[in-house]
């Protein structure tokens, strides 16, 4: 069925429901989908012509994508863990890969499921200490590789949407691991080697504009990840076959989701269906000659995040104003579902937005990385700073999208420094703040636990 | 050194664990059991893992016009739980086996073997001159490249294949679209098989939503391996054992 007919059919299907006039207002089902490690711009909708995304795409064009919209903090565990409590990293305690959820914060498997929707989660988690089955109903739990477990998340999620018939509501959430096999590539190819096929020579993407920046970096990122880089020894043709690869991981998780897309247009009730699709966190991708994640430059901490309500919702619609943040999905989805969020929940309800409704909207977005890295975003500015490091990074992103000249050191620049840094630390004081411990606060690299 | 799939240090770890059939293989009528190999393994526990990832079983028999292969694939998740798929292809008697309808259902298995409610589902489908047609709870029809193929069929046509490259699109588990592939050949060289030196061709296959394929075949033979930087296929009579079909 094409997307057009998709559309016919679910207005017809929604005008039917209205013209019955039931006096209750049946909760949408809810179905978050998400990608590890997926940069905002890998896709073709957002403008990249070197890779195939059909099934993004087709998301893009059916909802609402904002284009800043925000991890929480851009590793897996701290960003999913932000994703399912509605609180920053730093107040769930799992401010790296692999440590434990706090216990005494409800995730949103449980928080929903007290309040009349069904549960289901096929695909990774990775909330260590908080099992999923005590959250979801599991249908396939999925870490590791991409390409062995999105196929079982994808058929999972096929065979549940064709084949649920309670009459509660449901709220389906699809972990996909793709494309953060990119991880094992890049591990892989520490040593670089001449390009192995040469027939994709005239094939490999150019490098990014900002592939070269500004050397005035926190020292504390430094010794994280550029000294551990597995790109030390990279040159042109190795940079440009890395790109190359990983749009081929997004094309893999684009053709699972497009499996996906294609059930919830068979399931029937699919103008009754919220979509909503985000990553935890980007990908390096050559900018600043960065790969991988956790670290707050826009390519790691940057996420796509797409929301669909046919009929409901406007389509077509591509953000580029609104700060958002992974903190927003859980008033969101309880919005959603007409129950009120956990208690300190700390991002805002999206539905305003996404309504055209929203008279006023934050200010400033903060993220995290690394236990002590911050950063604030404003419209106009971002301050990157990590505790007790000399060096803090400014940009202004109206001149230099692209993060490519620091101006913290800049004198003409020192109210803003200051305007951004009382923020953050407005932020940071209303916060619950998770004890961590001397060993986690040591420890380098906050994606040393991946997987 | 850096893992691609084409370096000889690579392949030669795969290939060593890869006996090829002690009988003169033939292709209208066989059956191929391959293990599933994640070719990457960090830690002892994930090597441990490799040897029971899962498989791919391929039986094939000639039809008046075609043949008709079966296929039984398991893939097991680092939660030991199971994602099986059953097929049933009709093939073309082409250079793409290229097929002509099928059936396709998958299921999951929890770690205790027993099935996962709400995973069953079932597919069919069809390539007609002009379009791909797939049938579930409803019918999508979309038109069709003039090469087409799967990656099951592609371990039917690998054994025929002369030295010329191929393009197509895939049809990855028949159901995910992968437009612009190609498969070129790529040379001969021997190896050590588990069974002692083989002399094998090879074959690359690149496109969109894959990571770059190496086909191994023996002369004369089945494909032997076939993989990519992260998961593979190697030929193990083992592999699957009790599965029925």
């Amino acid at each position: 069925m094409k997307r057009r007919t998709f559309l016919a059919t679910t207005a017809a299907a929604s005008c039917l429901r209205r013209s019955t006039a039931q006096p209750q207002v049946r909760r949408p089902n809810l179905l978050f989908i998400h990608a590890d490690q997926l940069h905002v711009d890998a896709i073709a909708a957002h403008g990249d012509r070197l890779v195939r995304t059909p099934n993004l795409d087709r998301l893009v064009a059916a909802g609402t994508s904002f284009q800043r919209s925000y991890s929480a903090n851009p590793v897996c565990c701290p960003a999913r863990s932000a994703w399912y409590t509605g609180r920053c990293s730093s107040e769930t305690g799992v401010v790296q890969n692999g440590l434990p959820l706090r216990r005494d914060v409800p995730d949103l498997g449980q928080w929903l499921g007290a309040r009349g929707y069904r549960g289901y989660y096929a695909g990774k988690w990775h909330l260590p200490a908080r099992p999923l089955k005590d959250s979801f109903t599991v249908l396939q739990e999925g870490t590791g590789l991409g390409e062995q477990c999105d196929p079982a998340t994808s058929r999972c999620a096929a065979a549940f949407l064709r084949s649920y018939r309670e009459p509660e509501p449901w709220f389906l959430n699809l972990g996909f691991v793709q494309p953060h096999d990119i991880c094992h590539w890049n591990s892989s190819h520490a040593e670089p080697v001449p390009l192995p096929y040469p027939s994709l020579a005239g094939e490999l993407p150019p490098l990014p504009a900002n592939f070269e920046y500004d050397r005035r970096e926190p020292e504390t990122f430094i010794r994280s990840k550029r000294r551990r880089s597995h790109s030390l020894l990279w040159q042109e043709p190795h940079w440009r076959y890395y790109l190359w690869s990983y749009r081929r991981q997004v094309e893999m998780v684009d053709a699972e989701l497009g499996r996906v897309l294609d059930a919830v247009e068979d399931h029937g009730d699919a103008a009754n269906t919220v979509i909503v699709f985000s990553a935890d966190h980007g990908e390096g991708l050559a900018h600043h000659q960065t790969i991988l994640k956790s670290f707050l430059y826009d390519e790691a901490v940057r996420v796509p995040l797409v929301v669909c309500w046919p009929d409901e919702l406007p389509a077509g619609v591509q953000d580029r104003e609104h700060l958002v943040s992974g903190l927003d999905l859980v008033p969101t989805f309880c919005a959603l579902a007409g129950v009120p969020a956990p208690p300190n929940a700390r991002g805002r309800n999206l539905l305003p937005l996404l309504r055209g409704q929203a008279r006023e909207w934050r200010e400033f977005v903060v993220s995290e990385s690394a236990v002590t890295g911050r950063m604030v975003r404003t419209p106009e500015y971002k301050l990157i700073q990590y505790e007790g490091d000399a060096t803090a990074q400014l940009f202004d992103l109206r001149s230099d999208p692209g993060e490519t000249r620091n101006l913290a050191a800049e004198a003409a620049q020192a109210s803003v420094l200051r305007d951004l840094r009382g923020r953050l630390a407005e932020w940071t004081g209303t916060l619950e703040i998770a004890p961590v411990g001397e060993r986690v606060r040591r420890r380098d690299d906050p994606d040393a636990a991946d997987e | 050194m850096a893992d691609e799939p084409l370096w000889p240090e690579f392949a030669a770890a795969a290939l060593a664990q890869v006996r090829p059939p002690a009988t003169p293989f033939d292709p209208q009528r066989y059956e191929l059991r391959y293990r599933l190999w994640p070719t990457k393994a960090r830690n002892a526990q994930q090597a441990a893992r490799r040897a029971s990832a899962g498989y791919l079983l391929l039986r094939r028999e000639p039809l008046a016009d075609g043949a008709r292969l079966q296929v039984r694939q398991a893939a097991v998740q680092f939660s030991r739980e199971t994602c099986h798929v059953a097929a049933s292809l009709e093939l073309a008697n082409d250079a793409l086996a290229t097929p002509r309808r099928w059936e396709v259902e998958s299921w999951m298995t929890a770690a205790d073997g027993r099935e996962t409610p709400l995973t069953r589902a079932s597919e069919s489908g069809e390539l007609t001159a002009d379009a791909w047609i797939r049938r579930a709870a409803g019918e999508r029809r979309q038109p069709r490249a003039a090469q087409v193929t799967c990656g099951w069929s592609l371990f039917d046509a690998l054994p025929r294949l002369t030295a010329a490259e191929l393009r197509f699109d895939l049809l990855d588990e028949l159901a995910l679209l992968k437009p612009g592939h190609r498969l070129s050949p790529r040379g001969a060289a021997t190896f050590k098989l588990a069974s002692g030196p083989g002399a094998l061709t090879w074959w690359e296959q690149l496109g969109p939503g894959l990571l770059p394929y190496s086909w191994w075949r023996a002369a004369e033979g089945p494909v032997l391996a076939a993989f990519s930087l992260a998961r593979g296929f190697l030929l193990d009579p083992r592999a699957g054992e009790g599965v029925t079909w």
